[in-house]
Protein backbone atom coordinates (compact mmCIF):
# COMPACT_ATOMS: atom_id res chain seq x y z
CA UNK A 1 0.00 0.00 0.00
CA UNK A 2 2.68 2.63 1.01
CA UNK A 3 4.68 1.69 -2.24
CA UNK A 4 1.96 2.59 -4.30
CA UNK A 5 1.60 5.42 -2.24
CA UNK A 6 5.02 6.76 -2.51
CA UNK A 7 4.69 5.63 -6.70
CA UNK A 8 1.66 7.52 -7.14
CA UNK A 9 3.12 10.48 -5.43
CA UNK A 10 6.79 10.24 -7.37
CA UNK A 11 4.75 9.88 -10.58
CA UNK A 12 2.76 12.84 -9.38
CA UNK A 13 5.78 15.09 -8.90
CA UNK A 14 6.90 13.86 -12.61
CA UNK A 15 4.01 14.95 -14.05
CA UNK A 16 4.02 18.20 -12.37
CA UNK A 17 7.43 18.92 -13.71
CA UNK A 18 6.26 17.85 -17.09
CA UNK A 19 3.58 20.21 -16.32
CA UNK A 20 5.92 23.31 -15.37
CA UNK A 21 7.63 25.86 -17.81
CA UNK A 22 11.12 25.68 -17.20
CA UNK A 23 12.26 29.16 -17.30
CA UNK A 24 15.44 29.46 -18.87
CA UNK A 25 17.15 31.72 -20.02
CA UNK A 26 18.59 30.57 -23.92
CA UNK A 27 20.41 31.16 -27.23
CA UNK A 28 18.49 32.30 -29.92
CA UNK A 29 18.83 32.96 -33.28
CA UNK A 30 16.57 34.92 -35.14
CA UNK A 31 16.35 35.43 -38.65
CA UNK A 32 15.97 39.20 -40.70
CA UNK A 33 17.76 37.98 -43.64
CA UNK A 34 14.33 38.22 -45.44
CA UNK A 35 14.62 34.54 -46.57
CA UNK A 36 14.67 30.90 -45.07
CA UNK A 37 17.93 29.92 -44.12
CA UNK A 38 19.38 26.81 -42.43
CA UNK A 39 21.09 26.94 -39.34
CA UNK A 40 23.86 25.01 -37.65
CA UNK A 41 25.24 26.19 -34.06
CA UNK A 42 28.63 25.50 -32.46
CA UNK A 43 29.53 26.21 -29.02
CA UNK A 44 32.14 24.41 -26.05
CA UNK A 45 29.76 22.35 -24.08
CA UNK A 46 30.28 22.28 -20.39
CA UNK A 47 29.92 17.84 -20.63
CA UNK A 48 30.90 17.34 -24.34
CA UNK A 49 33.20 20.10 -25.20
CA UNK A 50 33.23 21.86 -28.79
CA UNK A 51 30.10 20.36 -30.42
CA UNK A 52 28.41 21.16 -33.69
CA UNK A 53 25.12 20.90 -34.19
CA UNK A 54 22.49 21.08 -37.09
CA UNK A 55 20.37 21.60 -38.88
CA UNK A 56 17.26 24.09 -38.12
CA UNK A 57 15.71 25.46 -40.41
CA UNK A 58 14.58 29.52 -39.64
CA UNK A 59 12.32 30.54 -41.61
CA UNK A 60 12.12 34.80 -42.64
CA UNK A 61 11.28 36.57 -39.71
CA UNK A 62 11.43 33.13 -37.59
CA UNK A 63 13.86 33.11 -34.35
CA UNK A 64 15.06 29.46 -33.06
CA UNK A 65 16.54 28.67 -29.86
CA UNK A 66 19.77 26.44 -30.12
CA UNK A 67 21.10 26.22 -26.42
CA UNK A 68 18.87 26.36 -23.45
CA UNK A 69 20.18 27.61 -19.80
CA UNK A 70 22.21 30.57 -18.73
CA UNK A 71 24.90 32.04 -21.63
CA UNK A 72 28.51 32.57 -19.95
CA UNK A 73 31.27 34.55 -22.00
CA UNK A 74 32.96 33.30 -24.89
CA UNK A 75 32.42 32.72 -28.35
CA UNK A 76 29.63 30.69 -30.04
CA UNK A 77 29.10 30.14 -33.76
CA UNK A 78 26.72 30.17 -36.32
CA UNK A 79 26.63 28.19 -40.30
CA UNK A 80 24.28 29.58 -42.26
CA UNK A 81 23.01 28.40 -45.75
CA UNK A 82 20.72 29.69 -47.64
CA UNK A 83 18.26 27.61 -49.81
CA UNK A 84 21.09 28.04 -52.34
CA UNK A 85 23.40 26.32 -50.17
CA UNK A 86 25.62 29.00 -50.16
CA UNK A 87 27.15 30.02 -46.64
CA UNK A 88 27.47 33.36 -44.26
CA UNK A 89 30.53 34.50 -44.94
CA UNK A 90 33.34 34.36 -42.44
CA UNK A 91 35.65 36.85 -41.61
CA UNK A 92 38.67 36.06 -43.02
CA UNK A 93 40.57 37.14 -40.29
CA UNK A 94 38.22 35.09 -38.12
CA UNK A 95 40.78 32.32 -36.02
CA UNK A 96 39.21 29.42 -35.33
CA UNK A 97 35.63 27.95 -35.55
CA UNK A 98 35.93 24.89 -37.38
CA UNK A 99 33.39 22.20 -37.10
CA UNK A 100 32.51 19.22 -38.38
CA UNK A 101 28.96 18.89 -40.49
CA UNK A 102 26.93 16.70 -42.33
CA UNK A 103 25.27 18.01 -45.62
CA UNK A 104 22.15 16.63 -45.49
CA UNK A 105 21.03 14.81 -42.41
CA UNK A 106 21.12 15.85 -38.73
CA UNK A 107 23.85 16.00 -37.16
CA UNK A 108 24.82 16.53 -33.18
CA UNK A 109 29.09 15.69 -33.15
CA UNK A 110 32.14 16.52 -30.59
CA UNK A 111 34.56 17.86 -31.79
CA UNK A 112 36.55 15.72 -29.67
CA UNK A 113 36.01 12.46 -31.58
CA UNK A 114 37.48 13.76 -34.64
CA UNK A 115 40.48 15.33 -33.27
CA UNK A 116 44.24 14.11 -34.38
CA UNK A 117 46.95 13.84 -32.20
CA UNK A 118 48.38 16.66 -33.75
CA UNK A 119 45.32 18.63 -32.43
CA UNK A 120 43.47 19.25 -36.08
CA UNK A 121 40.05 18.06 -36.76
CA UNK A 122 39.88 15.36 -39.07
CA UNK A 123 35.83 15.89 -40.40
CA UNK A 124 36.62 14.29 -43.67
CA UNK A 125 38.88 11.15 -42.58
CA UNK A 126 35.55 10.59 -40.93
CA UNK A 127 32.98 10.75 -43.99
CA UNK A 128 32.06 14.75 -42.57
CA UNK A 129 32.64 18.06 -43.75
CA UNK A 130 34.73 20.91 -42.19
CA UNK A 131 33.72 24.23 -41.96
CA UNK A 132 34.38 27.71 -40.61
CA UNK A 133 31.60 28.37 -38.78
CA UNK A 134 30.98 32.52 -38.27
CA UNK A 135 31.54 33.44 -34.60
CA UNK A 136 29.46 35.54 -32.63
CA UNK A 137 30.89 36.89 -29.25
CA UNK A 138 29.18 37.05 -26.04
CA UNK A 139 30.93 39.61 -23.69
CA UNK A 140 29.25 39.33 -21.19
CA UNK A 141 27.45 36.40 -18.89
CA UNK A 142 23.45 36.29 -20.51
CA UNK A 143 20.27 35.32 -19.58
CA UNK A 144 19.27 35.51 -23.10
CA UNK A 145 21.46 35.77 -26.32
CA UNK A 146 19.66 36.57 -29.20
CA UNK A 147 21.70 36.70 -32.51
CA UNK A 148 20.20 38.43 -35.31
CA UNK A 149 21.24 37.82 -39.34
CA UNK A 150 20.65 40.15 -41.30
CA UNK A 151 20.74 41.06 -45.30
CA UNK A 152 24.17 42.14 -45.48
CA UNK A 153 25.04 38.84 -43.99
CA UNK A 154 23.89 37.04 -46.38
CA UNK A 155 24.80 39.12 -49.25
CA UNK A 156 22.43 40.76 -51.24
CA UNK A 157 22.55 39.10 -54.29
CA UNK A 158 21.49 36.57 -52.75
CA UNK A 159 18.13 37.50 -51.66
CA UNK A 160 15.61 37.73 -54.70
CA UNK A 161 15.41 34.01 -54.86
CA UNK A 162 14.92 33.61 -51.62
CA UNK A 163 12.11 35.97 -50.62
CA UNK A 164 10.37 34.34 -53.90
CA UNK A 165 10.50 31.25 -51.89
CA UNK A 166 9.43 32.25 -48.86
CA UNK A 167 6.70 34.22 -50.12
CA UNK A 168 5.92 30.80 -52.20
CA UNK A 169 6.10 28.78 -48.99
CA UNK A 170 3.20 31.36 -47.19
CA UNK A 171 0.86 29.84 -49.61
CA UNK A 172 -1.64 27.43 -47.70
CA UNK A 173 -1.91 23.52 -49.37
CA UNK A 174 -4.16 23.75 -51.95
CA UNK A 175 -6.22 20.69 -51.08
CA UNK A 176 -6.10 18.06 -48.12
CA UNK A 177 -3.81 15.29 -49.01
CA UNK A 178 -5.48 11.83 -48.20
CA UNK A 179 -1.47 10.76 -47.56
CA UNK A 180 0.17 13.74 -44.99
CA UNK A 181 3.44 14.83 -46.36
CA UNK A 182 6.19 14.31 -43.95
CA UNK A 183 8.29 16.83 -44.77
CA UNK A 184 12.06 15.25 -45.10
CA UNK A 185 14.66 15.76 -42.38
CA UNK A 186 15.88 19.43 -42.43
CA UNK A 187 19.01 17.50 -43.78
CA UNK A 188 17.41 17.42 -46.87
CA UNK A 189 15.71 20.49 -46.88
CA UNK A 190 16.14 22.06 -49.79
CA UNK A 191 14.17 19.00 -51.58
CA UNK A 192 10.91 19.19 -49.20
CA UNK A 193 11.00 22.12 -47.23
CA UNK A 194 9.33 22.56 -43.87
CA UNK A 195 5.73 23.28 -44.07
CA UNK A 196 5.40 26.93 -44.38
CA UNK A 197 4.52 29.10 -40.95
CA UNK A 198 1.32 29.19 -39.51
CA UNK A 199 -0.86 30.32 -41.64
CA UNK A 200 -4.92 31.11 -40.98
CA UNK A 201 -6.85 28.46 -38.31
CA UNK A 202 -4.95 25.65 -38.53
CA UNK A 203 -2.29 26.51 -36.12
CA UNK A 204 -5.06 27.97 -33.80
CA UNK A 205 -7.25 24.96 -33.89
CA UNK A 206 -4.12 22.73 -33.19
CA UNK A 207 -1.60 25.11 -31.30
CA UNK A 208 0.69 22.24 -29.81
CA UNK A 209 0.72 20.43 -33.38
CA UNK A 210 2.56 23.67 -35.19
CA UNK B 1 -6.26 -22.21 -37.69
CA UNK B 2 -5.29 -18.70 -37.92
CA UNK B 3 -5.41 -17.05 -41.28
CA UNK B 4 -3.46 -13.91 -42.48
CA UNK B 5 -6.91 -12.44 -42.53
CA UNK B 6 -7.84 -12.99 -38.43
CA UNK B 7 -3.73 -11.90 -38.08
CA UNK B 8 -5.18 -8.83 -39.98
CA UNK B 9 -7.89 -8.38 -37.81
CA UNK B 10 -6.30 -9.05 -34.89
CA UNK B 11 -3.75 -6.20 -35.33
CA UNK B 12 -6.66 -3.98 -35.96
CA UNK B 13 -7.86 -5.09 -32.98
CA UNK B 14 -4.77 -3.93 -31.84
CA UNK B 15 -5.39 -0.27 -30.75
CA UNK B 16 -9.03 -0.97 -30.24
CA UNK B 17 -8.60 -0.54 -26.37
CA UNK B 18 -7.17 2.19 -27.00
CA UNK B 19 -9.46 4.51 -28.47
CA UNK B 20 -11.14 4.50 -25.14
CA UNK B 21 -8.18 5.82 -23.59
CA UNK B 22 -8.42 8.95 -26.14
CA UNK B 23 -12.29 9.48 -24.81
CA UNK B 24 -13.07 11.83 -22.07
CA UNK B 25 -12.45 10.66 -19.13
CA UNK B 26 -11.28 7.44 -19.85
CA UNK B 27 -8.21 6.42 -18.20
CA UNK B 28 -9.36 3.27 -17.29
CA UNK B 29 -6.93 0.60 -18.15
CA UNK B 30 -7.67 -2.36 -18.75
CA UNK B 31 -8.70 -3.38 -21.62
CA UNK B 32 -7.15 -5.82 -23.30
CA UNK B 33 -6.56 -7.22 -26.46
CA UNK B 34 -3.04 -5.85 -28.57
CA UNK B 35 -0.68 -7.34 -30.75
CA UNK B 36 1.35 -4.33 -29.90
CA UNK B 37 1.09 -1.68 -32.32
CA UNK B 38 4.15 -2.85 -34.70
CA UNK B 39 2.65 -5.02 -37.54
CA UNK B 40 4.44 -7.68 -39.46
CA UNK B 41 5.47 -6.94 -42.59
CA UNK B 42 3.19 -9.69 -43.67
CA UNK B 43 0.48 -8.41 -41.44
CA UNK B 44 1.08 -4.80 -43.35
CA UNK B 45 0.61 -6.21 -46.16
CA UNK B 46 -2.74 -7.87 -45.44
CA UNK B 47 -4.03 -4.81 -43.81
CA UNK B 48 -3.58 -2.79 -47.15
CA UNK B 49 -4.43 -6.00 -49.34
CA UNK B 50 -1.35 -5.43 -51.15
CA UNK B 51 -0.24 -8.84 -51.16
CA UNK B 52 -1.80 -11.83 -52.45
CA UNK B 53 -4.71 -11.55 -49.72
CA UNK B 54 -8.21 -13.04 -49.25
CA UNK B 55 -9.65 -9.31 -48.96
CA UNK B 56 -12.51 -8.62 -50.61
CA UNK B 57 -12.83 -4.65 -51.34
CA UNK B 58 -15.19 -4.28 -48.85
CA UNK B 59 -12.78 -5.93 -46.18
CA UNK B 60 -9.88 -4.07 -46.63
CA UNK B 61 -9.00 -1.37 -44.89
CA UNK B 62 -7.75 1.66 -47.01
CA UNK B 63 -6.45 4.89 -46.90
CA UNK B 64 -8.79 8.21 -46.07
CA UNK B 65 -7.83 11.27 -45.61
CA UNK B 66 -8.02 13.38 -41.91
CA UNK B 67 -11.25 14.95 -43.77
CA UNK B 68 -9.78 18.29 -42.23
CA UNK B 69 -7.27 19.60 -44.18
CA UNK B 70 -6.15 22.57 -41.26
CA UNK B 71 -5.55 19.30 -39.12
CA UNK B 72 -3.09 17.89 -41.78
CA UNK B 73 -1.37 21.12 -42.48
CA UNK B 74 -1.03 21.11 -38.21
CA UNK B 75 -0.09 17.35 -38.23
CA UNK B 76 2.29 17.98 -40.74
CA UNK B 77 4.71 20.52 -38.40
CA UNK B 78 4.78 18.00 -35.62
CA UNK B 79 5.63 14.92 -38.12
CA UNK B 80 8.39 17.42 -39.64
CA UNK B 81 9.70 17.68 -35.89
CA UNK B 82 9.38 13.89 -35.64
CA UNK B 83 11.98 13.54 -38.63
CA UNK B 84 13.99 16.46 -37.84
CA UNK B 85 14.47 15.01 -34.09
CA UNK B 86 15.07 11.07 -35.04
CA UNK B 87 16.17 11.13 -38.25
CA UNK B 88 13.90 8.80 -39.71
CA UNK B 89 11.72 9.54 -42.58
CA UNK B 90 8.45 7.13 -42.92
CA UNK B 91 5.75 7.55 -44.53
CA UNK B 92 2.52 8.60 -42.74
CA UNK B 93 -1.35 8.41 -43.48
CA UNK B 94 -4.76 8.36 -42.27
CA UNK B 95 -6.78 4.86 -43.05
CA UNK B 96 -10.04 3.43 -42.23
CA UNK B 97 -10.61 1.75 -39.02
CA UNK B 98 -14.48 1.42 -39.27
CA UNK B 99 -13.79 -2.25 -38.09
CA UNK B 100 -11.98 -0.81 -34.95
CA UNK B 101 -9.65 2.10 -33.90
CA UNK B 102 -6.56 1.36 -34.27
CA UNK B 103 -2.62 3.01 -35.22
CA UNK B 104 0.47 0.93 -35.86
CA UNK B 105 4.22 1.61 -37.58
CA UNK B 106 5.48 -1.22 -39.85
CA UNK B 107 8.41 -1.41 -41.30
CA UNK B 108 6.55 -2.12 -44.95
CA UNK B 109 7.34 0.63 -47.08
CA UNK B 110 3.68 1.61 -48.08
CA UNK B 111 4.03 4.97 -48.56
CA UNK B 112 7.43 5.43 -50.79
CA UNK B 113 9.42 6.31 -48.16
CA UNK B 114 12.08 4.42 -46.91
CA UNK B 115 11.96 4.12 -43.53
CA UNK B 116 8.48 2.30 -43.37
CA UNK B 117 5.39 3.24 -42.49
CA UNK B 118 3.10 5.31 -39.62
CA UNK B 119 -0.81 4.38 -40.49
CA UNK B 120 -3.29 6.29 -37.84
CA UNK B 121 -6.79 5.44 -38.20
CA UNK B 122 -9.59 7.53 -38.73
CA UNK B 123 -12.04 5.87 -36.03
CA UNK B 124 -9.10 6.52 -33.68
CA UNK B 125 -8.41 9.73 -34.78
CA UNK B 126 -12.17 10.91 -33.99
CA UNK B 127 -11.78 9.55 -30.56
CA UNK B 128 -8.57 11.18 -29.66
CA UNK B 129 -10.48 14.42 -31.05
CA UNK B 130 -13.02 13.80 -27.95
CA UNK B 131 -10.15 14.02 -25.51
CA UNK B 132 -11.31 16.81 -22.92
CA UNK B 133 -7.66 18.22 -22.15
CA UNK B 134 -5.30 19.10 -25.61
CA UNK B 135 -7.10 16.55 -27.54
CA UNK B 136 -3.53 17.99 -30.26
CA UNK B 137 -1.32 16.85 -28.02
CA UNK B 138 -3.31 13.22 -27.58
CA UNK B 139 -3.23 12.78 -31.45
CA UNK B 140 0.69 14.26 -31.28
CA UNK B 141 1.27 11.64 -28.38
CA UNK B 142 -0.11 8.71 -30.29
CA UNK B 143 2.35 9.83 -33.23
CA UNK B 144 5.16 10.15 -31.44
CA UNK B 145 4.99 6.49 -29.76
CA UNK B 146 4.46 5.26 -33.32
CA UNK B 147 7.89 6.88 -34.77
CA UNK B 148 9.36 5.42 -31.82
CA UNK B 149 8.82 2.17 -33.07
CA UNK B 150 9.57 3.29 -36.37
CA UNK B 151 13.36 4.65 -35.00
CA UNK B 152 13.49 1.16 -33.34
CA UNK B 153 13.45 -0.39 -36.89
CA UNK B 154 16.17 1.63 -38.28
CA UNK B 155 18.28 1.71 -35.52
CA UNK B 156 18.05 -2.45 -35.17
CA UNK B 157 16.58 -2.46 -31.53
CA UNK B 158 13.14 -4.09 -32.14
CA UNK B 159 14.65 -7.62 -32.15
CA UNK B 160 17.05 -6.18 -29.12
CA UNK B 161 14.24 -5.38 -27.51
CA UNK B 162 12.04 -8.12 -28.03
CA UNK B 163 14.98 -11.18 -27.41
CA UNK B 164 13.70 -14.12 -25.11
CA UNK B 165 10.88 -11.61 -23.62
CA UNK B 166 7.33 -13.05 -23.34
CA UNK B 167 5.69 -10.04 -24.01
CA UNK B 168 6.18 -6.85 -26.23
CA UNK B 169 6.33 -5.04 -23.01
CA UNK B 170 10.07 -3.47 -23.50
CA UNK B 171 9.59 -2.96 -26.90
CA UNK B 172 5.99 -0.41 -26.35
CA UNK B 173 8.01 0.87 -23.20
CA UNK B 174 10.92 1.81 -25.17
CA UNK B 175 8.72 3.41 -27.56
CA UNK B 176 6.86 5.03 -24.58
CA UNK B 177 10.19 6.75 -23.30
CA UNK B 178 10.83 7.78 -27.00
CA UNK B 179 7.84 9.45 -26.89
CA UNK B 180 8.38 11.11 -23.54
CA UNK B 181 11.77 12.10 -25.07
CA UNK B 182 10.18 14.17 -27.96
CA UNK B 183 7.71 15.64 -25.41
CA UNK B 184 10.70 16.97 -23.73
CA UNK B 185 11.89 18.44 -26.86
CA UNK B 186 8.98 20.00 -28.10
CA UNK B 187 8.51 21.83 -23.90
CA UNK B 188 12.11 23.13 -24.51
CA UNK B 189 11.34 24.47 -27.90
CA UNK B 190 7.48 25.85 -26.60
CA UNK B 191 7.58 26.13 -22.63
CA UNK B 192 3.72 26.25 -23.03
CA UNK B 193 3.55 22.32 -24.74
CA UNK B 194 1.24 20.47 -22.09
CA UNK B 195 3.62 17.11 -22.20
CA UNK B 196 2.16 16.00 -18.95
CA UNK B 197 -0.71 15.08 -21.29
CA UNK B 198 1.66 12.50 -23.32
CA UNK B 199 2.24 10.59 -19.89
CA UNK B 200 -1.49 10.57 -19.42
CA UNK B 201 -2.18 9.51 -22.73
CA UNK B 202 0.22 6.44 -22.35
CA UNK B 203 -0.96 6.04 -18.61
CA UNK B 204 -4.54 5.12 -20.33
CA UNK B 205 -2.91 2.73 -22.79
CA UNK B 206 -1.91 0.99 -20.27
CA UNK B 207 -2.96 -2.98 -19.31
CA UNK B 208 -2.92 -5.87 -16.40
CA UNK B 209 -2.41 -8.20 -18.83
CA UNK B 210 1.03 -9.60 -17.61
CA UNK B 211 0.40 -13.03 -18.86
CA UNK B 212 -0.02 -11.60 -22.46
CA UNK B 213 2.37 -11.70 -25.21
CA UNK B 214 0.27 -8.54 -25.99
CA UNK B 215 0.84 -6.70 -22.78
CA UNK B 216 2.09 -3.67 -23.40
CA UNK B 217 2.83 -2.22 -20.01
CA UNK B 218 0.92 -1.63 -16.79
CA UNK B 219 -0.71 1.77 -16.59
CA UNK B 220 1.94 3.49 -14.40
CA UNK B 221 4.74 2.04 -16.36
CA UNK B 222 3.99 3.44 -19.41
CA UNK B 223 3.61 7.00 -17.71
CA UNK B 224 6.97 6.25 -16.14
CA UNK B 225 8.69 5.82 -19.03
CA UNK B 226 7.33 8.59 -20.91
CA UNK B 227 8.72 10.56 -17.67
CA UNK B 228 11.87 9.51 -17.81
CA UNK B 229 12.19 10.01 -21.94
CA UNK B 230 10.92 13.28 -21.19
CA UNK B 231 13.57 13.81 -18.58
CA UNK B 232 16.62 12.69 -20.67
CA UNK B 233 15.76 15.72 -23.38
CA UNK B 234 14.15 18.45 -20.78
CA UNK B 235 16.34 18.23 -17.64
CA UNK B 236 19.76 16.48 -18.86
CA UNK B 237 19.77 17.99 -22.59
CA UNK B 238 20.37 14.76 -24.10
CA UNK B 239 20.94 14.15 -28.07
CA UNK B 240 18.41 11.16 -29.36
CA UNK B 241 21.66 9.26 -29.40
CA UNK B 242 21.73 9.38 -26.02
CA UNK B 243 18.04 8.97 -25.41
CA UNK B 244 18.08 5.60 -27.18
CA UNK B 245 20.94 4.25 -25.51
CA UNK B 246 19.49 5.55 -21.82
CA UNK B 247 16.07 4.00 -23.07
CA UNK B 248 17.43 0.40 -23.54
CA UNK B 249 18.94 0.63 -20.68
CA UNK B 250 16.11 2.33 -19.19
CA UNK B 251 13.87 -1.24 -20.29
CA UNK B 252 16.20 -3.30 -19.55
CA UNK B 253 15.48 -3.04 -15.71
CA UNK B 254 11.78 -4.11 -16.51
Amino acid sequence: MRAALTTTLCLTAALLALSSSPGRADFRVCNSSGAQVRLAFGNNDSRFGWTSRGWWTVPAGGCQNVLYGEIPPGNYYVYVLDTANRPLPVPEAQAGGTFCIKDEAAFDLRSSSFMTPQNTIACEANGLKGVKFRAVEVNETSPTYTHTLVPNNMGVSSLVPLIKEAVQNLERPAASPQVVTIPAPQGSVAQTPRPAPPVGTACQRYPNLC
Amino acid sequence: MISRRDIALGGLLTIGWLAGSCGCGAHAAGAPHSFGCTLTDDEADAVFALGATPFGPGDSPTIVGSGDRELDYALAQTLSRLTDTWNVLPGFAWFDDSAAPNAFATQRRLLSREDGSVLFGRRLLDRCLKSCEHPDVVVSAVCAHEFGHIVQYKNGLSKRLQAGQPTVKRVELHADFLAGYFAGVRKLAKPDFPAAVYATTQYGFGDYRSDSVRHHGRPEERAAAIVKGFEVAFRDRGSPAEALAIGMRYVATM
